[in-house]
């Protein structure tokens, strides 16, 4: 009853890059809920052609180049190209997110601590942005703030996020 | 604010951090799209700073929309720390609380010690309630908040499959709130308590407050607190393999031949019982081994030499698959909370900003003010669970608790002070205390006040005749861990607010009021 080393090592690697994948993805269609439909038709298509995959080679761009091509897939179905990046641009990214994700893969266990300590309109405002799924011009409507100060003030958080994640970071490192 | 690269082939009208940001909230027009586009495409260094962005966006969201039950506006005990049994009484006057109904933790425990009072988080409250039998066992406790979603069971599931047949791998012992089985054939369903599980099965935790307490076949324990997903994928002659999907495994596994050893695999580690204590606390991208106990073996999920953790010492695993290890930090003596951002995590009370109806008292960073609490029989209470596996502080010989509060329109007679700890050195049996503060230390409404109390005029609770509540017992001892605290009075609400507390590891040794 032994496991498939194949499986066994698909699992491991897919497990590893999912979160930096998942990260490529939803900077590509902005809809988080999109970005589940397409996590998921991305981690099929691993499963699918995984025996295609080179293992002499790194896993996570070869993951990301899997979800680049269903992102296109999704966008071309949904007529948006206008509105999103040109191949280079999608592809400098890629290439990015899988240098970025390896670095940064520690610092993200800092995040809870730090949104626990957001006040509570900051952390109000992300639940807007993050749970309930809201662009800065619906988060306007509900809050009669103007929406670019909305924009604004996410980007302000994330920042402070940011900086409270480095310094969590240089605290436990020291 | 990141300049913009020189390499840019047009100069956009916004600094690249903001076309980042206002491009991942949608908030950039066509026009400046194409800008970012371009820089991306001519700029390495702009696409790290967007892959940068754009990793804390996407786990951003993943975090929130984890702890979307905790936060859901559901009244006023949405804090899922609260998720055990009864409120102990004042006992001087109020008498026992109405205890809340029944206790779903109880349903189907196997006999134990007397339940335990309140402010338990499931895990604690299965811990304090192990056989006895298991008193030199392995107690595992692995978290894996957050990601690991949906896209991670579709390989495990596949992974299962490859080991051919389903063999048993335990039953159901005990269960609340919303807790289902996944069986590939049968499809998902309701858990039952004494349901056998076989290999494959994934026990999924749907809510916050679910809890499944399974009892593995060489009689072992594992329980799976809150939305937690885990897959027994391996039960033979070899041993046993759970694999922690999301969520938490608390596990207290019996000695067992070492070759028949217990995994718990996670996205980075595997965690080998070789017969001591420790604890694993894992989130989607480390995993953290205390040991406190004994020797555990800690591998990373992507191969290498076995480390050896010993007592004192903590492992920490990476993604990348380095692990590491160094001394474990002692627990300090001092505490304090002065309410600067708010409600802060594992508290439950509602923040007040100073305002003219309400000021708070000079120097003060914000308040909190006490909240109803229907379920644990109707108290107004104020407090805080910790949120990680060490605890608030470790107790001494003369901990002090300084409580800075104020009373809105009027006088409760008492206030009782309720705690939790840890015994220290000994497994991880919830304790519980109370310390009642009377009349003569209550303010006048509007006037700030700060009562010092010392540790040990807290007094244990011992259940007399397995109901009636019994304040007697012996103080908290040196080394104790304290995990939980909380402060409030009876109904009706007195609007007690708390504009500070601070822990000193010494004080008067006598309870002080000071205006």
């Amino acid at each position: 009853m032994a496991v498939s080393p194949r499986i066994h090592e698909m699992t491991r690697l897919w497990t590893k890059a999912q979160p930096a994948v998942a990260a490529y993805i939803a900077s590509m269609v902005i809809d988080f809920s999109v970005r589940d439909d397409i996590l998921q038709d991305v981690a099929v298509a691993i499963v699918d052609s995984f025996d295609e995959f080179d293992s002499s080679r790194p896993f996570l761009p070869w993951a990301l180049g899997v979800a680049r091509n269903h992102i296109r897939n999704y966008l071309r179905r949904r007529n948006r190209d206008r509105h999103v990046f040109n191949s280079e641009a999608m592809q400098n990214v890629a290439q990015a997110i899988a240098t970025v994700a390896e670095e940064e893969s520690c610092r993200f266990r800092f995040l809870q601590e730090c949104l626990a300590a957001l006040p509570d309109h900051s952390r109000q405002l992300c639940e807007m942005r993050y749970v309930g799924g809201l662009l800065p011009m619906a988060i306007s409507d509900r809050t009669d703030q103007p929406a670019n100060t909305v924009a604004k003030t996410l980007q302000r958080i994330r920042e402070r996020l940011r900086e409270c994640i480095e310094r969590r970071l240089s605290l436990s490192e020291g | 604010m990141t300049d913009l690269p020189a390499s840019g082939s047009s100069q956009p009208e916004l600094p690249l951090d903001d076309l980042i940001h206002g491009y991942l909230d949608g908030a950039l027009s066509a026009g400046q799209i194409e800008v970012l586009s371009r820089l991306l495409a001519d700029s390495p260094a702009a696409a790290r700073q967007f892959a940068r962005v754009a990793l804390l966006h996407s786990r951003l969201q993943e975090a929130l929309s984890s702890e979307a039950t905790l936060y859901a506006p559901a009244g006023p005990q949405t804090a899922g720390s609260l998720s055990g049994g009864t409120l102990p009484g004042n006992g001087l006057q109020e008498g026992t609380l109405p205890p809340r109904s029944p206790l779903p933790e109880t349903r189907g425990l196997p006999a134990g010690p007397a339940p335990q009072p309140y402010l338990k988080s499931s895990a604690e409250t299965w811990l304090q309630r192990r056989p006895e039998g298991l008193s030199r066992r392995a107690a595992v406790i692995t978290g894996a908040a957050g990601l690991c979603s949906a896209a991670l069971i579709l390989p495990a599931v596949l992974w299962w499959k490859a080991t051919g047949k389903e063999t048993p791998a335990g039953s159901l012992a005990g269960l609340e709130g919303d807790l289902r089985v996944e069986r590939s054939r049968a499809g998902s369903r309701p858990a039952t308590i004494g349901m056998e599980l076989l290999t494959g099965d994934r026990l999924i935790g749907g809510s916050y407050d679910s809890n499944g307490i399974v009892r593995l076949k060489d009689g072992s324990w594992v329980t799976l607190p809150g939305r937690s997903t885990v897959v027994c994928t391996q039960a033979d002659e070899r041993g046993q393999t759970l694999l922690v999907e999301s969520g938490t495994l608390v596990a207290s596994v019996l000695p067992r031949p070492a070759s028949q050893p217990l995994l718990v695999r996670t996205a980075h580690a595997v965690v080998r019982v070789v017969g001591t204590e420790f604890r694993v606390s894992t989130d989607e991208v480390c995993t953290e081994v205390q040991v406190r106990e004994g020797t555990v073996l800690v591998t990373s999920a992507s191969g290498g030499d076995a480390v050896e953790v010993t007592a004192g010492r903590v492992a920490l695993t990476r993604q990348t698959g380095e692990v590491t290890v160094q001394p474990l930090e002692p627990l300090s003596a001092s505490w304090e909370e002065d309410f600067a951002d708010g409600l802060p995590a594992g508290w439950h009370g509602t923040p007040v900003a100073a305002s003219a109806a309400q000021p708070l008292p000079e120097n003060s960073n914000g308040a909190i003010r006490t909240a109803f609490i229907d379920r644990y029989g109707g108290h107004f209470l104020a407090g805080v669970r910790a949120v990680d596996d060490r605890g608030l502080f470790r107790i001494t010989r003369t901990t002090h608790l300084h409580l800075t509060f104020t009373v809105g329109h009027s006088r409760p007679d008492w206030l009782n002070f309720f705690v939790a700890v840890w015994p220290g050195g000994d497994s991880r049996d919830t304790r519980n205390f109370k310390s009642t503060v009377l009349s003569d230390t209550r303010p006048l409404p509007g006037h700030w006040r700060t009562v010092t109390v010392p540790l040990d005029r807290f007094r244990s609770w011992r259940a007399s005749d397995g109901r009636a509540i019994d304040w007697s017992g012996p103080p908290p001892a040196p080394a104790d861990v304290l995990t939980t605290l909380w402060v409030g009075s009876p109904p009706p609400d007195r609007g007690l607010i708390i504009d500070r507390i601070r822990v000193t590891p010494d004080g008067p040794g006598r309870v002080t009021v000071q205006d």
